[in-house]
C-alpha cells in the first residue's frame, strides 16, 4: 500500500524562507501548507490538521510564541509535533524549553537551519524512520 | 625560550601566526581548577577552516576573516586602511574622539606601567602581543608614517619604517583590536592619560566604517538587526510581550504575586529599559524588576516600540554612527511617551551610552533624564518602601563591578550600601570598586563565540575574574555552601554564565550568579518562596 503524503504546515514571515522549506519538503515526499503569521497559522492547524508544524518565532499579526501556546491549549492541535525555526537569539531555546506552562518544542533550530538535519528530524517525528 | 615579539614580526608574510596561547603558559588557578588536564581543551581549528579564515594572529578568530584571494583584493584592503586612518584624524569624520585619539597617539613614554594593569596581559603569561602598548605603537607608527605630514621622511629617521603596510599585517590588526575588552584600566594607571583602550574603538571603528570588518555579532545581528526587527535579540515587540506573559505568569505561580508589566504608558515617572536578553536568558531579572517597582509604588512603564524594549547599543563597542542611531531612537521613544526618565536596566554598556556618551547628542527635547539602576534602586531600598528581611540573604555574596557601570561611571557605591544592608555574608573581592576587573566579556565579547574565540574569552580574558571571584570565596569554596555573585550587567552575566560552565564551577564550587534585584526580592518576606532557588540556572 502507497503511503499517503503526510502535511506539513510551514509558518514563517519570510516568503524566502517558505519557499525554501516548502520546496524542500515537496521535494523529499511530502506535501506542505504555509502561513505567513501566528494567526493565519493557528487557522490552517485548525481546519487542516497538519502532521508537523515548522513553526518561525519572529512574526507579525501573532508571533510564534502565541500560536505556540495556542496549538497547546488546543485540544484539536495539541498532539502536532512542533519544530521551531527561527532566527532568534539562541537564549530562546532554553527560554522556551523551561517554561512550565507549555511543554518544551518537539525540536529547534536555529536559522540557517541544515535541512538534512531538519529533514532527518522531521521523519524522526513522524516516524518514518532515517 | 620563546623569542620576544617584535614590531616587525606584525607584518611577516611568513608567519603562520604571530604568537600563540599554550595552556601551559596562562597563569594557574586556585584548586580544583589548577589541573589543565581537566579542563576541555581548545577547540580543533580543521584544515579547510584554516585555508578559508585568518588564523594568523595567535591561532584564534574573532571575526572569521577569510583570507584574500589576490593582489588586487590586498591593494584596495590597504587603500582603504589609509583612508580610515586618515579620517580618524580629521575632524569632519571623528569630531567624538579626535583631541583624546592625538593626545594618546602623541604622547605616550613607553613606561609600560599600564601593561602591568591589563588583566589580558597578565593571565596570558605576559604574552607580548597582549601588551596594550603593542597594539598601540604600531598604530602610533602607521599614523606618524602614513597620516602626519612629511610622515615618511620622519619615520625613516626615527626607525620606525619596520611595520609593512600589507594585508596580513590590517586582517592581524582587525583581530587584534577584538583582543581588548575596553575595560580601560590601562588609561586609569597611564600616569600621563594616554587612552590605549581607545586606540582599540577606534580601529574598531575604522574597520567597521571603511572596511566593512565586524565582528557579525556587533554589526549584523546586533546594531543591523535591532534597528530592523526592534532588538539585537531578533525579538518583535509581540515576542517580547508574550515572553513577558510568561514571565507575569512565573510571578503568580513561583512567588504568589499577580504583578501586570505596564506597557506604553503615556505621562509614566519611569520607562524601564531592560538589555532584551533578560527577557529570554535570565527572565527572573525582569520579574525582580516588576516586582519592586509594583511594591514600591512606583509609576512605571515599559514601550512596546522597536528598540524601546531593548537598551542594548552595541554600536558603543565598535561604531559611533550606529551608536547615534540607537541612543536617538530610545530617547524619541521616551519623548513620545511623555515619561519622567528613563532607567537603564542592569546593563552597564547601555546605561553608559544612555547617560554619558550621549550627552552631545540627545539635547533640546530630545534630552530626557536618564537614570542607571543602581542609584534608582538604592533610592527604592534606602526609603523603606520596601518590607525587606536580611536573614533570608543569609549565605556568601560578592559584587562584581561591570567596568562601564563603575570605572568608566563612578557608580561605586549604591549598590555596596544595598547589600551592605540586605546581605550579611557580602564580601568584596579584591581589588575591586573602580579597581576591579572586567568579566572578560567587555567590549562584545559576551555574546562572540565564533570559530573559536570562545575558548580564548574562557581562557584568557575571563581568567583574571574567574581568579577574583575564587579569591572572594576562597574561606567557604567547597561545594555544601552556596555562593552569589552580583553582577548587575546582562553582558558580564553572559561571561560569567559561559565561564563557570567551562570550568564547571557549580558542580564543583556551588558557585551562582545573578543580579542585583534578584537579591532585593530574596529578601521580601511575603513571597510565597524564596526569590532565588539555586537550581533554576541555565
Amino acid at each position: 500500500m502507497a503511503d499517503t503524503k503526510k502535511t506539513i504546515l510551514v509558518v514563517d514571515d519570510e516568503q524566502d524562507v517558505l519557499s525554501y522549506l516548502t520546496t524542500f519538503f515537496q521535494d523529499n515526499g511530502f506535501d506542505t501548507l504555509t502561513a505567513m503569521d501566528g494567526k493565519q497559522g493557528m487557522e490552517l492547524a485548525r481546519s487542516s490538521k497538519p502532521a508537523l508544524i515548522t513553526l518561525d518565532i519572529t512574526m507579525p499579526s501573532e508571533s510564534g510564541v502565541r500560536m505556540f501556546r495556542d496549538l497547546q491549549a488546543d485540544p484539536n492541535t495539541a498532539e502536532i509535533p512542533v519544530v521551531i525555526i527561527t532566527g532568534i537569539s539562541s537564549e530562546f531555546e532554553q527560554f522556551i524549553r523551561s517554561r512550565k506552562q507549555v511543554a518544551p518544542p518537539a525540536a529547534y533550530f536555529e536559522k540557517p537551519v541544515d535541512r538534512d538535519a531538519v529533514l532527518a528530524k522531521v521523519r524522526e517525528l513522524l516516524g518514518q524512520g532515517a | 625560550m620563546t623569542k620576544p615579539l617584535t614590531l616587525d614580526d606584525f607584518s611577516r608574510t611568513d608567519l603562520d601566526q604571530v604568537a600563540e596561547v599554550k595552556p601551559e603558559d596562562l597563569v594557574p588557578l586556585p584548586p580544583p581548577y589548577d589541573k589543565a588536564e581537566e579542563l576541555p581543551p581548545f577547540k580543533e581549528v580543521t584544515a579547510e577552516k584554516r585555508e578559508q579564515v585568518d588564523f594568523s594572529l595567535d591561532g584564534f578568530s574573532a571575526l572569521g576573516l577569510r583570507k584574500l584571494q589576490t593582489d588586487e583584493e590586498e591593494k584596495e584592503l590597504v587603500e582603504k586602511f589609509l583612508t580610515g586612518l586618515r579620517k580618524l584624524f580629521t575632524k569632519e569624520n571623528n569630531w567624538l574622539f579626535l583631541r583624546p585619539l592625538m593626545i594618546t597617539t602623541d604622547h605616550c613614554a613607553r613606561c609600560q606601567t599600564c601593561v602591568q594593569a591589563c588583566p589580558v596581559f597578565e593571565m596570558s603569561g605576559g604574552n607580548d602581543l597582549y601588551r596594550p602598548t603593542y597594539r598601540s605603537e604600531i598604530f602610533r607608527r602607521l599614523v606618524e608614517k602614513h597620516v602626519k605630514p612629511g610622515g615618511g621622511l620622519w619615520s625613516r629617521f626615527k626607525g620606525s619604517t619596520g611595520i609593512e603596510l600589507n594585508g596580513p599585517m590590517i586582517r592581524r590588526l582587525a583581530e587584534l583590536a577584538y583582543r581588548c575588552t575596553l575595560c580601560r584600566r590601562c588609561a586609569q594607571t597611564c600616569p600621563i592619560g594616554v587612552d590605549n583602550a581607545l586606540v582599540t574603538r577606534e580601529l574598531r571603528k575604522l574597520f567597521s566604517q571603511e572596511l566593512g570588518l565586524t565582528a557579525d555579532e556587533l554589526h549584523k545581528s546586533g546594531t543591523v538587526l535591532q534597528l530592523k526587527v526592534g532588538s539585537s535579540t531578533g525579538m518583535n515587540a509581540l515576542v517580547v510581550k508574550d515572553n513577558c506573559e510568561f514571565i507575569e505568569e512565573d510571578i503568580q505561580d513561583r512567588w504568589g504575586l499577580e504583578i501586570k508589566i505596564p506597557w506604553d504608558k503615556e505621562g509614566a515617572d519611569v520607562l524601564l529599559i531592560h538589555n532584551a536578553g533578560e527577557v529570554m536568558a535570565w527572565p527572573d531579572n525582569v520579574a525582580a524588576f516588576a516586582i519592586i517597582l509594583e511594591k514600591a509604588g512606583v509609576s512605571w512603564t515599559m514601550s512596546s516600540e522597536p528598540l524601546g524594549y531593548d537598551g542594548v547599543n552595541y554600536g558603543l563597542f565598535y561604531d559611533d554612527v550606529q551608536l547615534a542611531r540607537v541612543a536617538v531612537k530610545h530617547a524619541d521613544i521616551a519623548k513620545r511617551l511623555g515619561v519622567r526618565k528613563i532607567v537603564a536596566g542592569e546593563c552597564g554598556h547601555e546605561t553608559k551610552v544612555q547617560s554619558l556618551i550621549t550627552d552631545r547628542l540627545l539635547v533640546d527635547d530630545l534630552n530626557i533624564p536618564r537614570e542607571n539602576a543602581m542609584t534608582f534602586l538604592e533610592d527604592l531600598v534606602m526609603s523603606g518602601r520596601l518590607e525587606l528581611d536580611p536573614s533570608r540573604n543569609d549565605f556568601p555574596v560578592t559584587l562584581h563591578d561591570p567596568c562601564n557601570l563603575v570605572r568608566l561611571m563612578g557608580v561605586v557605591e549604591p549598590q555596596r550600601r544595598i547589600l551592605r544592608k540586605l546581605c550579611p555574608q557580602f564580601r568584596e573581592m579584591t581589588p575591586h570598586g573602580v579597581e576591579n576587573y572586567c568579566c572578560g566579556g567587555g567590549s562584545g565579547f559576551a555574546i562572540m563565540s565564533g570559530n573559536n574565540f570562545e575558548d580564548w574569552r574562557n581562557n584568557v580574558s575571563s581568567r583574571k575574574k574567574f581568579q577574583q571571584i575564587l579569591g572572594a570565596f576562597s574561606d567557604c569554596l567547597s561545594p555544601e555552601v552556596p555562593k552569589y555573585v552580583c553582577a548587575p550587567c546582562s553582558n558580564c552575566k553572559g561571561a560569567i554564565r559561559d565561564f563557570f560552565r567551562y570550568y564547571g564551577a557549580t558542580e564543583k564550587s556551588n558557585l551562582h550568579y545573578g543580579g542585583l534585584v534578584e537579591l532585593i526580592c530574596n529578601a521580601m518576606p511575603d513571597l510565597s518562596a524564596p526569590f532565588i532557588s539555586f537550581e533554576d540556572e541555565w
